[in-house]
């Protein structure tokens, strides 16, 4: 069985500095929530406070229902895998996986057993008598997550554990933990600072900028409906509009945007690039715009446009990503046609 | 050339280093060495025979200055393992001046402090006593092991102890299983140190303990005044051995793998 997570008005404050602005978290039973956000936003003291190794300046941590405050760390049913593997060096692998069977009062008697299982599963057969400098970056962090595991928790907590690795090893082992999670639907944190990790493996993501929880989402929801400006550019929506709603558009500098019904209220407009076409033919949704250069993104391209109308001094850049490139050139008028049902009007700007 | 004086420089050093321990080992089995005698005309076991006399002095010396060093550093390596800790990996008010009361020891002559505590150890009826000696050895050796320990906790990164916590450990498991295994080298030098130089303090002991703690250092003091150089030549073979014997055990950690611990490097 797991146990939900639940995070009540959680606000911590190093000295005089507040870290922690009052987070509200409810975490499903079973689920892979992602903290995502940049370095210093406060997700890793977030996730230090819920394993008890922090100490909340004001709220509270509930496991099932059952208030955490008061309960140290050793005995609270957790296990936390850190950015480094944090491998004793003292013990052999076996040993170092056997740690929490070990440290408990009743130790079961098939341990070795146990280990060989638990080694099994990390798919590190084998490996039990060796010791922690002989493995490359990413079998040191398949241990820590077994040495983890090994103590049956209910909830999972890992602290950014694949920034160490290079590029590669991080997809591999990001899904492994997937896997791992799904086998054994244990409640799992999972902070990280890349949003593509977090989108890729998370059931829920909870987006952190400077101590405040930004939202509170599905992954997709990300980047079709972003509450805040910062989100809508930390999930890499390049084209954000100041306007405002007049009925049925969203009026800008350089021209209207037709929305659907249902559109928020704001003064933002994100337009997603790729969801924008380039054509020489005006259409029902398009606007007027100059190509200004463009740039190979990997396999994509992305032009940058002006959109800006010829009595306005104000540049309105506005970027276009797709697969190819007609042969447009530089300073050529052209059409930029949009689809109203990917507008999203931004409630937040800050 | 180079190749003449490599031996040549080594020879010399090998040959500084020794000759005084050579003079001694000869002195204690020589039965009269006079002066234009390169080596002694006879020899003999006289100066063992009385040094390793169980009711002589030297042996209940070895004993007292055993019992001594080995509380001693064992004391001093809890302490000073504490502040060492501290100073490294916390911070406090204070901690400057903290620091600066902890090394103090170090700067200020031993002597001139001893002569203010002995006041105070008359009144509470530790002079001439065991538990004084002990105590005033604490003086000189906690010092070092700050030093030692200090260092040693610097490059320990306390994520192990927190890894240990969150994987269920409490904090004595964690002590025992993590934290002591990894700055084992430190200790051990640590107690290396105390041992050392409890066993070889005399002027604090002389002061505090009086006539009434005979330690080791005391014993050869006394038979120097003698002038009974077989018997000083015994006696001082006898005292190098205990600290050597706790060399071999303690050396690992003194250079190679974790020699950072002293910072000597691999010799």
């Amino acid at each position: 069985m797991s146990t939900g997570i639940k995070i009540e008005n959680i606000e911590k404050k190093f000295s005089t500095n507040p870290v922690l602005k009052g987070i509200n978290l409810e975490v499903p039973s079973g689920q892979l929530v992602s903290i995502l956000g940049s370095s210093g936003c406060g997700k890793t003291t977030l996730l230090r406070i819920v394993a008890g190794l922090e100490r909340a300046t004001s709220g509270h941590v509930y496991f099932d229902g059952e208030q955490q405050d008061s309960i140290t760390v050793e005995k609270r049913a957790i296990a936390m895998v850190f950015q480094k593997a944090l491998l004793f060096p003292n013990m052999t692998i076996g040993e170092n996986v056997a740690f929490s069977l070990r440290a408990s009062k009743n130790p079961p008697k098939d341990i070795e057993k146990k280990v060989d299982e638990m080694l099994e599963l990390v798919k590190l057969p084998g490996f039990a008598s060796r010791r922690p400098g002989e493995l490359s970056g990413g079998q040191e962090q398949r241990v820590s997550l077994a040495r983890a595991l090994m103590s049956n928790p209910k909830v999972l907590l890992l602290d950014e554990p694949l920034s160490a690795l290079d590029a590669n090893l991080r997809v591999e082992m990001r899904n492994f933990i997937k896997e791992i999670h799904d086998s054994f639907e244990m409640t799992t944190l999972f902070v990280t600072h890349d949003q593509e990790e977090a989108m890729a493996i998370s059931d829920k993501i909870a987006f952190m900028e400077s101590g405040v929880l930004e939202q509170y989402d599905f992954p997709e929801s990300f980047v079709s409906t972003p509450e805040s400006r910062k989100v809508a550019k930390f999930f890499g929506c390049r084209n954000i509009f100041g306007g405002k709603i007049d009925g049925a558009v969203f009026e800008t500098s350089f021209g209207e945007f037709v929305l659907q019904e249902n559109h928020g209220k704001g003064e933002l407009l994100a337009v997603r690039q790729e969801d924008l076409i380039l054509s020489r033919e005006e259409s029902k949704y398009s606007f007027e715009a100059r190509v200004v250069s463009w740039q190979f993104v990997g396999s994509r391209i992305s032009v940058h446009c002006d959109a800006s109308k010829t009595t306005s001094t104000e540049r309105t850049e506005v970027i276009v990503e797709s697969d190819r490139f007609a042969d447009f050139a530089e300073n050529e008028k052209v059409f930029i046609t949009y689809d109203p049902s990917r507008l999203h009007v931004i409630g937040r700007d800050n | 050339m180079k190749v003449i004086f490599r031996p040549l420089f080594l020879g010399l050093f090998v040959f500084s280093v020794f000759f005084p321990f050579l003079s001694i080992i000869i002195w204690s089995i020589a039965a009269g060495w006079r002066f234009p005698d390169l080596l002694p005309e006879r020899y003999s076991m006289r100066g063992y025979s009385i040094a390793f006399d169980p009711n002589g002095d030297i042996v209940r010396g070895v004993i007292t200055s055993t019992i001594i060093a080995l509380i001693v550093g064992v004391i001093a390596t809890v302490i000073g393992s504490a502040a060492g800790r501290a100073i490294a990996m916390y911070n406090f008010k204070m901690k400057k001046a903290f620091q600066f009361l902890v090394l103090a020891p170090l700067i200020v002559p031993g002597l001139a402090v001893t002569m203010g505590i002995q006041i105070l150890f008359i009144k509470y009826g530790l002079s001439d006593t065991v538990r004084g000696v002990i105590l005033a050895h604490l003086i000189p050796t906690v010092p070092y092991v700050v030093m030692i320990m200090s260092g040693t906790f610097a490059n320990f990164d306390r994520s192990y102890e927190e890894q240990g916590q969150v994987l269920g450990a409490s904090r004595l498991t964690v002590m025992r299983k993590v934290t002591l295994p990894m700055v084992l080298p430190g200790l051990a030098v640590s107690f290396l140190f105390a041992f050392v130089i409890s066993w070889s303090e005399y002027i604090l002991t002389l002061l505090v303990g009086g006539a009434a703690v005979k330690t080791l250092p005391m014993v050869l003091f006394a038979f120097l005044r003698g002038s009974d150089l077989t018997l000083v030549g015994a006696a001082s073979i006898v005292f190098m051995i205990p600290p050597l014997i706790l060399l071999r055990f303690t050396s690992k950690h003194l250079v190679g793998r974790t020699s950072s611990v002293t910072g000597l490097g691999s010799v």
